[in-house]
């Protein structure tokens, strides 16, 4: 029997690209930029960030669907993705600004100069003038791109080698990732960890060398760029899974001790799928802040990953497609019931108002998946797909 | 001078840990089951505190009536959980975890419609608000002493139901092999949900003690949440006294790096995340572990 190609194996692949090609033309065409306006700008931007946040979760399904490891800690990585192209949209944008001022003054500016002003316009907010070590990058994109993938791939990889080698596993490892994340969140509290402590990174939506360009346009750019990484990831780890690697990270899912002794190197596979999740998480992150604006270290909070983590459980993990459809759907229906737009639920004697009892109504809506359908909105596919097979 | 006092102030640390994560030891260390919503057992706690004390003046009846009530609420609804969710997902540990969260954010967000976002007050005696003081150095809140005394109250309680008690053997008899266990007549499940209301219960109580010098807000919980964890983890599952010495580790490792630095205590957590991160590395089950059977599930 000849091994078909990739793509006829998982038409699920194909279905989902060609959703997100119609998904991001469509928007296209109904944006302010380039099409009839029908979607406003702001609106562009909720739907950018959003592919971006299904780009986590794809990734979150990879460590948790696949391998099995509960990580409550994936949102450092989306975070620390964020403050690596942060650094360098801040400094670089700053260091433009402070330029044209100092241009007037009567001796240009040596190279030193500009960049102790500079220094000074950004850190001045935590009552400090000196450029930390942390940003000794963050004038060269490309020097902060590769941090990108770096930073949080070296922590996953020294968090990972620890946490495998010493059989850290099931509840374990998950409060131990929480600890992670809850560790970092509260060093990057601080005034002087170099990342201006609580007011994080701001002005992010304004890309240095692009002044001219309005933010309809770029909301739609970024907008294709998160359509892009998240259709990259998608294939990507569709492809990992699909093959042998895959079936080895499945069995460790169910029976780590086996598998290993099989004679398969358990911790090293881990390691390999903990860090490379760890990388996608943090290339969404980086697109994701810019089109939020801000980031924070509240953005840390161990709250947030035990979100992405809900999500993909809604959508039905150890399907890639489940994680996608999870964090789409919860993440948009949060934030238009918080949003105040949805309308009151007058039930007899008492008005329900959505931003107050949404959290409630999601949390609920959360105890009862796990329940009654442990594979997610997903599992109702397999019943359709399930049918058909047999039917025919 | 400097010593005594940074251990007192070690001390009721270690007591304020050991309270919030004693709950959590029966219900993680007996069922293996991680309870997120364990904090907001420490919240309703808070709060039951309050409400009884809005209905009655007196500050030290209304005390004395809280402690009960606060255990008679969250023991309820530590048993209402355990029934209508856990012993549903009792082969699925992680899922259980999530769930509980999904619990978890539900009742912080109905603390949130029902009391509002202020912090609400809940008065200690006039008692308990002074502070014995030694000398200059050394001075201690009454209210810590009254902590501390209760931690002691709860360790001594504990002790005695699972050693000298009917309910205590079959709880130890279920955590070591539930299925010999059911086959001597113990009903595991109905053990289950004794144990896993007693530990809620027992949050419950905490809470009252912690909303004492802490402000009851709907996020109460939440701040020692992950604290409680480390607790357990960091002593060793189903031991008691594990529990004590990771309290007694947490809290005087916490004192000590505040010490150093003291005018950040931001980064005084930090280190001592990655302290118990790097020490779970050497004795990944905890100080004092499980041995036996029951060590390996």
């Amino acid at each position: 029997m000849t091994r078909k190609p990739f793509i006829l194996r998982n038409p699920s692949v194909l279905v989902m690209l060609a959703a997100l090609a119609v998904f991001t033309v469509a928007v296209t065409l109904m944006s302010q930029a380039y099409g009839s306006g029908a979607v406003p700008t702001s609106m562009v931007k909720v739907l950018g960030k959003t592919l971006c946040l299904a780009l986590a979760a794809v990734a979150m399904d990879l460590v948790w669907g696949y391998i099995g490891i509960l990580s409550l800690g994936q949102m450092a990585f989306f975070a620390l993705g964020g403050y690596m192209i942060g650094q360098w949209l801040m400094y670089a944008r700053t260091e433009a600004i402070v330029a044209t001022s100092l241009a007037q003054a009567p001796i240009p500016p040596t190279p030193l100069e500009l960049q102790e002003a500079t220094a000074s316009q950004i850190f001045g907010v935590v009552g400090s003038s000196d450029l930390p070590m942390v940003w000794s990058f963050a004038h060269s994109l490309p020097l902060q791109l590769l941090l990108v993938v770096a930073v949080p791939g070296l922590l996953a990889l020294l968090f990972g080698w620890l946490a495998f080698r010493s059989r850290v596993n099931g509840v374990y490892l998950s409060i131990l990732t929480q600890a992670m994340t809850l560790a970092l969140a509260l060093w990057l509290f601080q005034n002087d960890s170099g990342f201006r402590g609580n007011n994080g990174l701001s002005g992010l939506q304004n890309i240095p060398g692009l002044d001219g360009v309005s933010q309809a346009r770029l909301s739609i750019w970024f907008l294709w760029a998160s359509a892009a990484a998240l259709g990259l990831g998608y294939v990507l780890i569709a492809w990992l899974v699909g093959g042998k690697f895959g079936s080895v990270i499945r069995a460790i899912r169910d029976d780590e001790t086996r598998v290993r002794f099989l004679g398969y190197p358990v911790e090293g596979f881990k390691l390999v799928v903990f860090t490379l999740a760890a990388m996608i998480t943090a290339v969404a992150g980086a697109l994701y802040y810019p089109q939020a604006g801000i980031i924070n270290p509240a953005e840390l909070a161990p709250i947030a990953s035990i979100y992405l983590a809900v999500w993909v459980a809604i959508g039905g993990r150890g399907r890639l497609y489940g994680a996608v459809i999870g964090a789409v759907a919860v993440s948009l229906l949060s934030s238009w019931f918080t949003g105040g737009r949805a309308p009151d639920l007058a039930l007899p004697g008492y008005v329900v108002k959505w931003v107050d009892w949404w959290q409630v109504a999601l949390g609920l809506s959360f105890v009862l998946v796990t329940l009654f359908a442990p594979r997610g909105i997903a599992g109702f596919f397999d019943l359709f797909t399930r049918r058909r097979e047999s039917g025919s | 001078m400097k010593g005594i006092d940074l251990g007192l102030d070690a001390l009721s640390f270690a007591s304020i840990y050991f309270l919030a994560a004693i709950g959590l030891a029966v219900t993680f260390g007996v069922m293996r089951v991680i309870n997120m919503a364990h904090g907001e057992f420490i919240m309703m706690g808070a709060y039951t505190g309050y409400v009884v004390q809005t209905l009655i003046p007196d500050r030290t009846l209304s005390l004395i009536v809280a402690l009960p009530a606060a255990f008679a609420v969250t023991f309820a609804a530590g048993v209402a959980l355990e029934r209508l969710v856990i012993r549903h997902l009792a082969k699925r540990p992680l899922e259980t975890l999530l769930a509980t969260f999904g619990v978890s954010i539900a009742l912080q967000q109905i603390a949130k419609n029902v009391f509002g976002t202020q912090a609400r007050p809940l008065t200690a005696p006039e008692w308990l608000e002074g502070a014995i003081t030694f000398n200059d150095v050394i001075s201690i809140s009454t209210i810590r002493v009254a902590i501390f005394v209760l931690a002691l109250l709860f360790l001594g309680l504990f002790l005695f139901i699972m050693k000298r008690t009917r309910l205590g053997l079959e709880v130890r008899a279920v955590t070591q092999n539930p299925g010999m266990a059911a086959s001597m007549g113990i009903n595991p499940d109905r053990i289950a949900m004794l144990s896993f209301g007693l530990g809620s219960g027992i949050a419950g109580i905490a809470g009252v003690a912690i909303g004492l010098f802490a402000k009851v807000t709907s996020e109460l919980g939440q701040d020692y949440i992950v604290q409680s964890f480390m607790t357990v983890v960091v002593g060793g599952v189903g031991n008691i006294w594990g529990t004590l010495a990771g309290a007694g580790l947490i809290g005087a490792l916490s004192k000590i790096i505040e010490s150093l630095n003291p005018s950040n205590t931001l980064a005084a957590q930090t280190f001592m995340i990655l302290f118990i991160i790097i020490f779970i590395q050497f004795r990944p089950r905890g100080i004092i572990p499980q041995k036996g059977r029951a060590a390996e599930a």
